[in-house]
Formats: structure tokens, C-alpha cells, sequence
């Protein structure tokens, strides 16, 4: 945990003034909301979602069993359906939230009673989340994390939409407050306007979304399509149905081999362009109304068809951002951008951090980044390369990987196999070139920046301000050649790897890493509101 | 191959700094060493896990025994033969592993190295520490031995471990990364 000061010793009248009353001790806080009473039906749909597999498992017993319609399956379903009903009501009934004196407290429980208290400044994430049936009911699940880690600290389902709003206004106040701006409590009231979320300043088009959707890596999925057809048609082929499969696909494709060859690549053909359509649509369906907003010191996301999302992203919170470009983006000139922040929330997301849009073309990415670290100038940036021995360490290695495959292969070419050489050597030298054109490091103004990945390229930025340690790793190999990697840690999420520079001469990545130290150690202790 | 659609643009390609050694500018006598008792414990805790796996392992092997009617090597070969490859490289590997271990504490770093096969070099940025951990398992106290774990933020695991200090030296390690004397560094 930062060692930051301690909220006690914040002033407390920074806030408009409200009443300071113990709440821990008289019970009664100054104001205790309760949840939506949507919130009975909402969490009875998700009690009962959680236990659908019992459900249907009964079902299903009772309908194969000889004694159909049997009282224990009736008395399994409606004791799940009473059990449920019962715990969404006690949920209802027993949840009090309200901030008291600079914290946000949530009392929950009948039996075993908990009080959480949350000091508003550790706050790290407001996660706002609505699946289809909030939207119906005009609701909204929050969640509010720290830099704690693991799940939220309180989860806060259902609200009203209005309540959710005017939750978040109080909950960032403390937030605003530092960055001088005037606090948004009193407006939270009004209905919402793009002009109290703040200024717009990344707005996905569909066509992006689309764009987003079609240059999705999808290379797995091709994969598992064809091993799957393979295992199919390859089965069909070799067992004892292969005469009959034959002559029924032979009358209308005609004679032999060729029916079934085009039958395997018309087959192949609709699989990788039904999953392609498939990962527009869910491109489509995630992102829906991309909107990127900022306020003060806070950038704001808000997307989603059918479950919506909205996010807030302190901007002193972010720790590194990080570009990624899949190679049919790359094609495009378009790549997408993520940033991590020190809080886990974003873990849910995949990959550990939050993207700033589903795609961004080339040309207006060093605007987006200006957003996040103003100082930033992406255009200007100076790429150095690795040490060129870094060519011969992945000569060896696609060499020797082209090898095992090539012996693999001369299980069923035999000879053949020997044509294969050529081929591997050519290959590998490729691939060790390119790889060693992708790597490169830069240093800008107080940002250290990485850039690797041949078929999906990564840049990462990490500002000196954020940076915990930094370590020169070798191995055996590249000692051997004098060479090492330099890691970049910080406290963003744990999920995705660091940024890190791969095979620098040892000698300028050790002074690389002592000059990051000393810079880093220059800002002093990491506040997670930092610089 | 062009990369002309990322930000920025490459330098010469040629190398910028001319490939040269480990020729780090620590002078050694800065760094210090942990103590070298420390052989013996890790020697000994490597011992203790080899003999329990040897016991395991004789166990597994008279319950196969008693089930299987054939097996290729008499009792116990297969379990004595692990039991030596554990103890060998764990006491081997001790040696090894205490060769490489040197930290240093510099103005505005806690540096350290470390690693038998993959070394590493690690720098903690001072300011960046946020709390410190003593810590001694039984093997250290009968040599009178503890570790001290640095961590920073963000981070579950420690980011190093130091072995090897004496109490006294651990705690006037801490007193410097966390304690009053870190605002006079």
C-alpha cells in the first residue's frame, strides 16, 4: 500500500461543508441511501443465473427418470427459486451506503453485519456497468475499487440511474477538488449533458468499429476451424464411411478427389469468413457509441450496445500506455491504444488495462496520447536499435525451431525433407532481421519508451514518474554475446508483461538502468495520485 | 517490413554504442556480500527437501510394489538416483548461488545482483521503497541468520530478497531504505 498521507490528515473542509457526524458510533450517518428496488429482481435473476446449471440438471433428471414429475425436483427448484428471493430482498433490505467525512461507507447484512469504510482519495476506478434489463428498469450496477487489488471493494447493484450519477459526481468531488475545479455534487441532479461529462475527446466512428471488428487477430480462430474441419472431413475420409461420403458428394461436385477437395475448401472458406463476421459483430456490439471524455484530471469511457460501460480513468493514475498493433492493423495504418492504471478493476477487460479506443488511425494516435501525457511528442520520438547480435540470437533460435519442424516433416517426406533446408535457413534469417528491425527503445523528455513484436507490434511509454524498479536481466546466451534485456516495472496491472527492451548491449543497459533509477528516484515516493 | 506507420522514426542503424563488456562503473568495494554462512543453510535446507522427496519417493515406490507385479529396477534405485540429483545441484547450486549474490546500497538506489543461470541486475529506486520485511526461517536462525524482503508498489512478491544479513545488519539496512535515517540519505 502508498504510503501516501494519510486521509485523516487531508483537510476536510476542502468540501462543500456537510455535516461531520460519527456515523460509526450513533449508527445513523448523515445521509444513508439505499439501493433501487429493482435491485430484488435484478439480483433474484442473477441468484437463479448462478444456479441454473442445478436447475436444468434437475429438469433433465426428472424428465429422462422413470418417475416423471417427482417432488424432489420440485422442491430442488422452488428452494433455489425461495432461497434466491429471500437473499436478493435481505440484500435490498440490508445494504446502506452514504459518505461521511471523506469516505465512502456501505453497510450491508442482517446475521453478519459489515461496515466497509473506503477513504474517498484511495479511490482508484468508478466502474459503471448496465446489462439490458438495467436498462429497462432505468438502473445501473457501480463498482468502486483502490489500488487494493484482487475484486472490487464494493460493489453497488442496483442503483438509479440519477443515484448512480450523483454517487460518482460525490465520489470524484475530493479528485476535482485537487485539480480546482468546481464541484459537479450539486449539478449531478440535472439530467445528464455531455457538457458535465466533459470535453469529447475521442468519439469511435461505426466505421472504426467495423475496421475494429475485421483486423481483430483472429489467427487462433482460423486455426481451430481447420484443425476442427481436419478432424471431421479427415475422419470421414479415412473411416468406413469414406465410400458412401464419397459417392453422395460426388453426384452433385463431381467425380473423385476434386468433389471432395472443393468441398473442403468451400468448407474452410465459409468457417473463416462466418468468424470473421462474427468478431465485426461483437466489435460492433461491444463498442457501440465509443465515447472518450475528459474531465479535469478524469478521462471517461462509455460504450456498449446492450451492456453499457463507463469507466473513469484518473489521469494521474495512469501508470504506462501502451500501442499495439496486430499486422493486419499495421496494413491499415491503424493500431489501438490501452493505458493501465494501478487498480485491478481493468483486469476484467483482458490484458489488464483499458483501451482508449477500439482502434485509432496512425495519423491522429500522437493526438490521443497527447491526452494522456501531454508532454508526450510521438512524432519527435527517436527510435535507437538493439545491438545488431541480436540478428545471429534469432538466426539460431528460428533455425533451430525450422529444424524440428523440418524432422517432424521427414517422418512423411522422407528425403524431401532435404529441399527444406534452403528454406529454413532463408526463413530464419528473415525472421531474425525483422525481428531485430521491430526492436527499438527511445527516450523522450521524461518518458523511456519499448517497441517490439514482428506480427503484432507493441510500443509501451513509461513515464520516469511512475517507474518502481528497473532490472537487466541476462540469459546464459546472452551473455555469451554480451548482451542483456532491461525490464521497466511499475505498478500497473500484474496481467501483462512490463515494458522491456530486448538484447541492448549489457554495458549501455546497465547505464540505461541506473539513469532510469536515479530519475525515478528523483520524484520521490510514488503517490497514486502521482505526477 | 517498412515501420513508417509508427510514431517516430529510427536512428541510423548502426549500433549507437559500440558492444563492450560488463563493464558496469560499480567499484567493488562498494558492493557487499551476504554472509557466508549462508552456504550452509541453503546446503542444508537443499539436504532437508532432497531427504523428503527420497522418503516420498520410497514410499510411492513400496505402495507400487505392493500393487505391481513387475517393475524394471530394484527397490529404491529410482528414488536414490533423484535424491542424489536433488542433493548434487542443491549443493552445487549453493555455491553457485552465493558467487553471484552481491548488493549494494547506493545514494538513490538499492542495487543488486543475482541469478546462477539467468542473472540479474536489479535497481530499487530509494524513494520508491514502500516497505521492508525481515523475515528468518528455522535453518537461518540456527546460524543466526535473516532475510530482508524490499517491495515497492504495485507489486505482491518482494522485488529482492536480501540472504544472508546478520540481525543487526538487517536492521540497519532497514533503518536506512525505511527508517528515520532515510530523510538524511
Amino acid at each position: 500500500m502508498p504510503d501516501s498521507t494519510p486521509a485523516e490528515e487531508r483537510p476536510a473542509e476542502t468540501g462543500t461543508p456537510r455535516p461531520h457526524v460519527d456515523s460509526a458510533q450513533t449508527g445513523a450517518g448523515p445521509e444513508m441511501r439505499r439501493l433501487h428496488p429493482a435491485t430484488i429482481l435484478i439480483e433474484l435473476l442473477r441468484r437463479i443465473g448462478s444456479f441454473a446449471y442445478i436447475i436444468l440438471l434437475a429438469l433433465l433428471a426428472d424428465f429422462l427418470g422413470e418417475r416423471r414429475g417427482s417432488d424432489w425436483t420440485e422442491v430442488a427448484i422452488s428452494g433455489v427459486l425461495v432461497l434466491g428471493a429471500a437473499g436478493a430482498v435481505l440484500r435490498y433490505v440490508s445494504v446502506r451506503f452514504g459518505i461521511d467525512n471523506q469516505r465512502l461507507v456501505i453497510r450491508s447484512g442482517i446475521l453478519n453485519r459489515q461496515v466497509r469504510t473506503i477513504p474517498l482519495d484511495r479511490i482508484q476506478n468508478i466502474d459503471l456497468r448496465r446489462g439490458v434489463l438495467h436498462r429497462l428498469l432505468r438502473v445501473v450496477d457501480v463498482s468502486i475499487e483502490t489500488a487494493a487489488g484482487g475484486r472490487a471493494e464494493a460493489e453497488l447493484s442496483a442503483l438509479s440511474e440519477a443515484e448512480a450519477e450523483r454517487l460518482k459526481a460525490e465520489l470524484l468531488e475530493v479528485r476535482q477538488h485537487a485539480a480546482g475545479i468546481a464541484p459537479e455534487a450539486h449539478e449531478a441532479h440535472m439530467p445528464l449533458t455531455e457538457a458535465h461529462e466533459g470535453e469529447v475527446i475521442w468519439r469511435a466512428s461505426l466505421s472504426d468499429l467495423l475496421l475494429a471488428g475485421a483486423t481483430e487477430n483472429r489467427a487462433g480462430l482460423i486455426v481451430a476451424g481447420l484443425a476442427g474441419l481436419w478432424y471431421t472431413f479427415g475422419a470421414a475420409l479415412q473411416g468406413r464411411f469414406a465410400e458412401q461420403f464419397q459417392r453422395t458428394y460426388e453426384n452433385w461436385l463431381g467425380a473423385g478427389g476434386r468433389g471432395t477437395a472443393l468441398l473442403i475448401i468451400a468448407g474452410i472458406t465459409l468457417l473463416i469468413v462466418a468468424g470473421w463476421l462474427v468478431s465485426i459483430v461483437l466489435a460492433v456490439v461491444r463498442y457501440y457509441g465509443f465515447v472518450l471524455r475528459r474531465r479535469g484530471n478524469d478521462l471517461r469511457r462509455r460504450y456498449g450496445l446492450f451492456t453499457q460501460f463507463e469507466t473513469v480513468l484518473p489521469l494521474g493514475r495512469i501508470q504506462l500506455l501502451r500501442i499495439e498493433a496486430p499486422w493486419p492493423r499495421r496494413l491499415l495504418r491503424c493500431c489501438s491504444v490501452y493505458v493501465e492504471t494501478a487498480a485491478s478493476v481493468l483486469e476484467a477487460e483482458g490484458g489488464g488495462s483499458a483501451a482508449l479506443s477500439p482502434l485509432v488511425r496512425w495519423r491522429r494516435l500522437p493526438a490521443l496520447c497527447r491526452e494522456v501525457f501531454p508532454e508526450l511528442d510521438l512524432e519527435q520520438v527517436t527510435w535507437n536499435p538493439v545491438s545488431r547480435l541480436t540478428i545471429r540470437r534469432g538466426m539460431i533460435r528460428y533455425t533451430v525451431a525450422g529444424l524440428i519442424v523440418l524432422g517432424l516433416a521427414s517422418l512423411y517426406l522422407h528425403g524431401y525433407a532435404l529441399w527444406g533446408l534452403p528454406v529454413v535457413f532463408v526463413l530464419a534469417l528473415g525472421a531474425a532481421y525483422a525481428r531485430f528491425r521491430a526492436l527499438g527503445y527511445a527516450e523522450q523528455g521524461q518518458f523511456v519508451l519499448a517497441r517490439a513484436g514482428v506480427w503484432t507490434r507493441r510500443i509501451w511509454v513509461v513515464p520516469h514518474s511512475k517507474v518502481q524498479f528497473v532490472s537487466v536481466s541476462q540469459s546464459p546466451f546472452q551473455r555469451r554475446l554480451k548482451l542483456a534485456n532491461l525490464e521497466v516495472q511499475t505498478a500497473g496491472s500484474r496481467v501483462t508483461k512490463e515494458a522491456r527492451v530486448i538484447d541492448l548491449p549489457a554495458a549501455k543497459a546497465e547505464a540505461m538502468q541506473d539513469a532510469l533509477a536515479d530519475r525515478a528516484n528523483a520524484y520521490g515516493a510514488w503517490q497514486p495520485e502521482g505526477v | 517490413m517498412s515501420s513508417d506507420w509508427e510514431p517516430g522514426h529510427d536512428a541510423a542503424l548502426s549500433p549507437a554504442t559500440p558492444d563492450q563488456g560488463t563493464a558496469s562503473g560499480d567499484a567493488p568495494a562498494e558492493f557487499h556480500l551476504p554472509h557466508p554462512a549462508v552456504r550452509t543453510v541453503w546446503m542444508l535446507s537443499a539436504t532437508f527437501t532432497a531427504a523428503a522427496l527420497g522418503v516420498a519417493g520410497l514410499l510411492l515406490e513400496a505402495l507400487w510394489l505392493q500393487r505391481a507385479t513387475s517393475w524394471p529396477l530394484p527397490f529404491g534405485v529410482l528414488t536414490i538416483a533423484v535424491f542424489l540429483l536433488f542433493l548434487v545441484s542443491g549443493l552445487l547450486g549453493a555455491d553457485l548461488r552465493y558467487r553471484a549474490w552481491q548488493y549494494a546500497l547506493r545514494h538513490t538506489v538499492v542495487l543488486a545482483h543475482f541469478g546462477v543461470i539467468w542473472r540479474t541486475r536489479r535497481c530499487v529506486p530509494r524513494s520508491r521503497i514502500q516497505h521492508v520485511d525481515i523475515e528468518s526461517g528455522p535453518i537461518d536462525r540456527a546460524f543466526g541468520l535473516v532475510k530482508l524482503s524490499i517491495f515497492t508498489a504495485g507489486t505482491i512478491a518482494a522485488v529482492v530478497v536480501i540472504p544472508g544479513l546478520s540481525p543487526t545488519d538487517a536492521e540497519l539496512l532497514r533503518e536506512r531504505l525505511v527508517g528515520a535515517e532515510r530523510d538524511h540519505a
